[in-house]
């Protein structure tokens, strides 16, 4: 459906090589691999927050994009409901999905007041509310307690990977995680890093994930 | 109940003040050292005869009119220059310049090259703040957080969007600092401006009461202004902070 190709020639510093792949419709890829290879920079390229790397990287169609940072990233001075105003003015859908991450009740406090937990939650709702076709996230669940990261995941895969209309990028290093959100993981790797392995979720065992994961060569 | 304790406070210390004051000018006994209770009642006297509302009201105008001025281009400077490493490396050197040049060289100068009128009085007064607003506004700018300008491109923030709930917040400590200083440091130079080329205001009132070494005169005009200051504070600044900080205070987690 969407088509991306990134390649590090045109990069300034080639953290990464020659990197492609696809999205079908609805479907949600996460991407794996070591910590510091590169995931968070990939994110930034397709976000367009990276200066460095000026040429298209979308192959068709240009999906209209949702970036969930690792932080949630709120405006601390303007209450909850003011900083999903912001992004989109329709009230009633704000409140809508505000209610529906079982957050109804703290549209009127500022983010300072919520818990790390809930003030995700917000910024996956300020995210919807862009109607991403593709939806970048970032470690969404990291420093959450289980009991918090169990909902934040839940809640993830209900009003994400479960909508046909929205592709996902899902960024992580926990192999549970992935295998649960994702159709299709990718597993990042090498200097600079490249795609080394692609699997199928519903095909491919733990064992044989562990296997591609110790297969990548680890930065030396 | 604080709130309480530091008015208490506050007003035990300018009572010591006053109470010192009255008793070394009954000591002394001399009409340079005028009693605060003589002062006071200078104060009402001249309020009766309507010469300390006109000059305070014409004062009080010059004042607002640099500062909102002041305020204005140098927050614009220093944000600029806070932002643009290219505009600060050209205009840093002006503005040590004019952070540097006397107040009272200004306000002769302009005086001098333009006579004395009031555009060169304020523009006097402006020229003398703009350079410590900008200093303080583009310690601001160059606090802003990078992660929420990151935010605002991928959530597609229009450029007022930025400028009212990105920018405009991060700026305000410093905005407050600004302020706070700035009226000071202006009512004091509108002060000496009138003082050297207009004929009303407290500044004129002071020249006039020097020229015959009325003491008592002086100090009624000064305190007069000194409570015009301290209410603005009070009323208009205090609160404003208070309004726009309330998100800090309600820091911590349901």
């Amino acid at each position: 459906m969407f088509e991306l190709k990134i390649s590090g020639r045109s990069f300034e510093r080639s953290v990464l090589g020659e990197i492609s792949f696809g999205f079908e419709a609805g479907e949600s890829i996460c991407l794996l691999g070591p910590s510091g290879c590169g995931k968070t920079t990939l994110l930034n390229i397709i976000s367009g927050l990276d200066r460095g790397y000026r040429d298209s990287i979308w192959r068709g169609d240009t999906p209209t994009l949702g970036y969930m940072f690792q932080q949630p990233r709120l405006l601390p001075w303007r209450t909850v409901q003011d900083n999903l105003l912001l992004v989109n003015p329709d009230r009633e859908q704000a409140l809508h999905l505000l209610g529906e991450v079982g957050l109804a009740d703290v549209a009127d406090q500022f983010p300072t007041r919520l818990s790390l937990g809930m003030a995700r939650r917000v910024a996956l709702v300020r995210c919807l509310l862009l109607a991403p076709d593709l939806v970048l996230m970032d470690e969404p669940l990291v420093s959450l307690d289980p009991v918090t990261a169990v909902q934040m995941r839940d809640l993830i895969q209900r009003l994400v990977v479960e909508d046909p209309s929205r592709q996902l990028l899902y960024v992580t290093h926990d192999l549970d995680e992935a295998l649960y959100i994702g159709d299709r993981l990718l597993v990042l790797g090498g200097q600079p890093a490249q795609i080394v392995e692609t699997l199928d979720a519903r095909s491919c065992d733990r064992n044989r994930l562990i296997d591609a994961l110790k297969m990548t060569p680890l930065v030396g | 109940m604080n709130n309480f304790i530091r008015l208490r406070d506050q007003s035990l210390t300018l009572l010591l003040l006053a109470v010192v004051w009255q008793i070394a000018a009954q000591s002394f006994n001399n009409p340079l050292l005028p009693s605060p209770v003589e002062v006071a009642s200078l104060m009402a006297e001249l309020w009766q005869l309507n010469e300390l509302q006109g000059n305070l009201l014409i004062t009080l105008q010059r004042v607002l009119i640099s500062f909102v001025a002041a305020m204005l281009l140098g927050t614009l400077l220093g944000v600029l220059m806070g932002r643009l490493r290219r505009v600060n490396r050209w205009l840093d050197p002006v503005l040590v310049l004019l952070l540097n040049i006397p107040a009272l060289v200004v306000i002769i100068l302009l005086y001098v090259w333009f006579g004395l009128v009031e555009a060169a009085a304020v523009a006097a007064v402006v020229i003398n703040k703009i350079p410590n607003v900008a200093v303080t506004l583009r310690e601001g700018a160059r606090t802003f957080d990078p992660e929420l300008e990151e935010m605002a491109t991928i959530y597609h923030f229009s450029f007022w969007q930025k400028v009212c709930h990105l920018w405009w917040p991060q700026l305000f400590p410093f905005f407050m600092a600004a302020t706070r200083s700035g009226l000071a440091l202006i009512w004091k130079i509108v002060l000496v401006v009138e003082l050297l080329g207009r004929s009303d205001g407290i500044g004129f009132q002071l020249h006039l009461a020097f020229q015959m070494f009325d003491v008592t005169r002086i100090l009624a005009f000064s305190f007069a202004f000194i409570v015009v200051v301290q209410l603005i504070e009070w009323c208009l600044l205090q609160p404003a902070e208070q309004y726009a900080v309330r998100w800090q205070r309600e820091a911590g987690h349901v």
